[in-house]
């Protein structure tokens, strides 16, 4: 099809037919894209802009949606001025902050040492990459059992090197450090996976040819390897960036925000005050507050680490 | 609108001279041809269906029991398929959908706000004021004045809210304390003679503490706000304290209201009743593993004990707060109401509220089994109640209660969601050492008012 085309004079050629004046390809095109568009449309910018208008009025009839009274932006000062939603900002960005370095530098490094010739291998791929099969529900009812004070496997272990283990959810300064630690448990696998696909389409020839300039180990790793996994450092760190603000199940199922309020989240605190409160405005308020966090991360993630096109 | 309401008048009028017989009949006419103020079922919403004197319908009923009230439930709905009781020429089924409860209002909330309702759903009495807009009341499709003598005075008044009846009271679940026989026995107490009184609630827990490996007490065995809340609004209105003002202003930083905080600050701190954890499982662990001798619950707790092999529990009246002023104890109850949905035909919502009568009158299980207080007078003579395996531990008990009006129940908020965790979640912190009681009260205070006022 690419020859027939570029005969000269090919648009008079079979596979460049037009209809109505639209070349034959294009309308292939969009055919095949429109059932995705179709699915993207209702389900992500329909919700999207329905948001939007949400945030901008208020529903004086809780139990009829179709009443509605435009507020502009009072939602958001609102918002702004809620301290509980700044507790629960502070909640995310703790979370954010502890599980997402971890999640890519763990991941990085799993997949680093298990591209090595290790013995076994090809189990501690499938031991890694396990627990990302289960559900957020099971992973949170098993840690919660597991990080039991009076029962739970973690402390059951670490009473024989201390006295006083702590309780982990029930102490307002370990809580959030102990749901990001078994979030990473949870869904470094996926990064690992990524990771190691990135660094086995590096070509060895390149190392080899280091290795004749003498570039071994750190050298060769922030040279070559970091270089060619750019995109897909990029890729996993946005994911995890736009995942990770996200959280919700981890304190909803083990925590209710809780001790004290110090394991809220925002989509936790968005989720209460929309279905638990029924104030739809003032929880698609608090969706585009994140929307507009998870645009100022990207740029800044894009701008740290770049794109390949640079 | 106008005619509809016109129609309506008309019904209820008719309705209270014809009676209850009369009224299905009239669902029943009515049904097959949706000629009813053009709201008829047309179908697609499980409505009426066939040709006049063959309808159908399937009412869809939305509820949130699980545990060891599940099942029980199940065999109501499905004795009621059956069986066919409604005086009616029409088929009637009820389609049933379970939803766990702490999802089940936020669910609701949804269907109902996106016109998409259930024809019938359970709902605590909190409830009834904050989603009154949502509601059919129910006395548009039934003649409820007719229906109060079959009701306890106590459920009547549980499902009123402003003079208005908008459901039918099904039971009613207060709290109590249950309590572990052989640790009492361990201590050096009568395990038959239960604390009746502050002074001697308090020298068991301490004879508990002081002379067994176990713990005295737990507030609620889930270690959670509205748990923790059910114990601590008990004592607190034991003390004569209040709890919201006419206004519905949270009051509940009073001396009665501190005075409770600072006991279970003391409870888990110098007194050594219980560990000053948030831990959530610890309390029901704790219980059924024989390792607490005391656990303030609901009615439904019998389910979940009644399980738990070589536990030789009993049971006695929470009026045991210090300083006790009065004999009050908290108490909240299901009742049956009909969501609004503007695809329900009349007809149909008649038959829904015939259901709901069926259901809240003709089934002794429910509280023979399920260990709650049943609404219908008529259901406190049977023998399967009398004869319930619950009866005399609890059950005679908490009838007892009942008949000298001691509950108080769950305060009915104009707006936000009674029964939220996070309303409550403060008491946990304080009685796990988290915050200070007066810290905890005042956020408390702001918790809830910002709930109300829909801040």
């Amino acid at each position: 099809m690419g020859i027939t085309n570029r005969i000269p004079g090919g648009e008079t050629s079979a596979n460049s037919k037009t209809v109505m004046g639209i070349r034959k390809e294009t309308i292939e095109g969009i055919l095949w894209s429109l059932p995705y568009l179709a699915i993207f449309t209702v389900f992500l910018v329909w919700p999207a802009v329905r948001g939007l208008y949400m945030s901008l009025h208020t529903y004086p009839n809780k139990f009829d949606l179709s009443q509605t009274e435009w507020v502009g932006l009072q939602n958001y000062v609102e918002l702004f001025q809620d301290p509980v939603f700044w507790n629960a900002m502070e909640g995310t960005f703790l979370f954010v902050g502890i599980s997402v370095p971890l999640l890519v530098v763990l991941g990085l490094v799993m997949a680093l040492g298990v591209n090595k010739n290790v013995a076994g291998k090809r189990t501690l791929r499938a031991i890694y990459f396990s627990p990302y099969v289960l559900t957020v529900a099971v992973v949170t009812l098993v840690w919660a059992q597991m990080y039991s004070t009076s029962f739970g496997l973690v402390n059951y272990y670490l009473g024989f090197i201390m006295e006083n283990p702590p309780g982990w959810l029930t102490s307002a300064n370990l809580v959030m450090p102990a749901l990001a630690f078994m979030t990473v448990w949870w869904l470094v696998g996926f990064n690992f996976v990524i990771f190691l696909a990135a660094r086995q389409s590096i070509p060895e020839r390149l190392y080899e040819a280091a290795q004749l300039d003498g570039a071994y180990g750190w050298r060769a790793f922030k040279d070559i390897t970091l270089p060619q996994m750019r995109n897909s450092v990029v890729f996993v760190v946005m994911v995890q960036f736009i995942l990770q603000f996200q959280v919700f199940a981890q304190p909803y199922v083990m925590t209710q925000g809780g001790p004290q309020d110090s394991s809220d989240t925002l989509v936790y605190y968005l989720y209460r005050s929309a279905f638990s409160q029924q104030q739809f405005g003032y929880g698609a308020a608090m969706g585009y507050v994140l929307v507009a966090i998870l645009i100022v991360i990207a740029i800044i993630n894009f701008k740290v680490i770049g794109d390949s096109n640079d | 609108m106008g005619r509809k309401n016109a129609i309506r008048e008309t019904r209820r009028k008719f309705i209270k001279s014809v009676g209850v017989g009369g009224t299905v009949a009239l669902a029943g006419c009515s049904g097959g041809d949706g000629g009813d103020g053009g709201d008829g079922g047309d179908g697609s919403d499980g409505g009426s269906t066939g040709q006049a004197g063959s309808e159908s319908y399937e009412i869809t009923f939305w509820e949130l029991f699980s545990g060891g009230e599940g099942p029980i439930m199940e065999s109501i709905v499905k004795k009621f398929n059956e069986e066919q009781p409604l005086d009616t020429s029409a088929e009637v089924t009820i389609n049933r959908q379970r939803t766990p409860w702490n999802e089940y209002y936020n669910k609701l909330f949804t269907a109902l706000s996106g016109g998409e309702a259930p024809d019938m759903a359970v709902m605590h009495g909190a409830y009834l004021r904050t989603w009154a807009g949502g509601l059919d009341p129910i006395g548009e499709y039934v003649d409820t004045s007719s229906f109060k003598s079959d009701y306890t005075q106590s459920h009547w008044n549980l499902v009123t809210v402003n003079n208005n009846v908008n459901a039918l009271p099904m039971d009613m679940h207060p709290i109590g304390v249950y309590y572990n026989k052989d640790l009492f026995e361990q201590a050096g107490l009568d395990p038959e003679s239960p604390p009746t009184n502050w002074s001697e609630f308090k020298q068991a827990g301490n004879a508990v503490a002081q002379n067994t490996d176990s713990h005295a007490f737990t507030q609620s065995p889930y270690n959670d706000g509205f748990g923790s809340f059910r114990t601590w609004s008990t004592w607190v209105k034991q003390q004569g304290g209040s709890l919201y003002d006419e206004e519905w202003n949270p009051t509940f930083d009073n001396e009665a209201g501190q005075n409770i905080a600072q006991l279970f600050k003391d409870m888990t701190g110098d007194m050594g009743w219980a560990p000053a954890t948030s831990e959530d499982t610890w309390g029901n662990n704790a219980f059924q593993n024989g390792n607490c001798a005391m656990a303030m619950n609901g009615t439904w707790y019998v389910a979940a004990l009644s399980g738990v092999e070589d536990l030789n529990w009993g049971f006695f009246k929470p009026t045991v707060g210090p300083n006790k002023q009065q004999d009050k104890v908290w108490a909240d109850g299901h009742s049956i109401v009909l969501p609004k949905k503007d695809s329900r035909s009349d007809a149909k919502s008649e038959i829904a509220a015939q259901v709901a009568h069926w259901m809240t009158t003709q089934n002794p299980s429910w509280g023979a089994e399920a260990g709650h207080l049943p609404a219908a007078n008529s259901i406190y003579e049977s023998d399967a109640f009398q004869n319930s395996p619950y009866y005399d531990k609890t059950l005679s008990k908490y009838v007892e209660m009942a008949e000298n009006d001691k509950y108080f129940y769950h305060p009915k908020v104009p707006n936000g969601d009674p029964n939220a965790q996070n309303w409550y979640t403060w008491l946990v912190d304080i009685w796990a050492h988290n915050s200070e009681p007066q810290e905890g009260i005042q956020s408390g205070i702001k918790t809830v008012s910002d709930g109300i006022s829909g801040n």
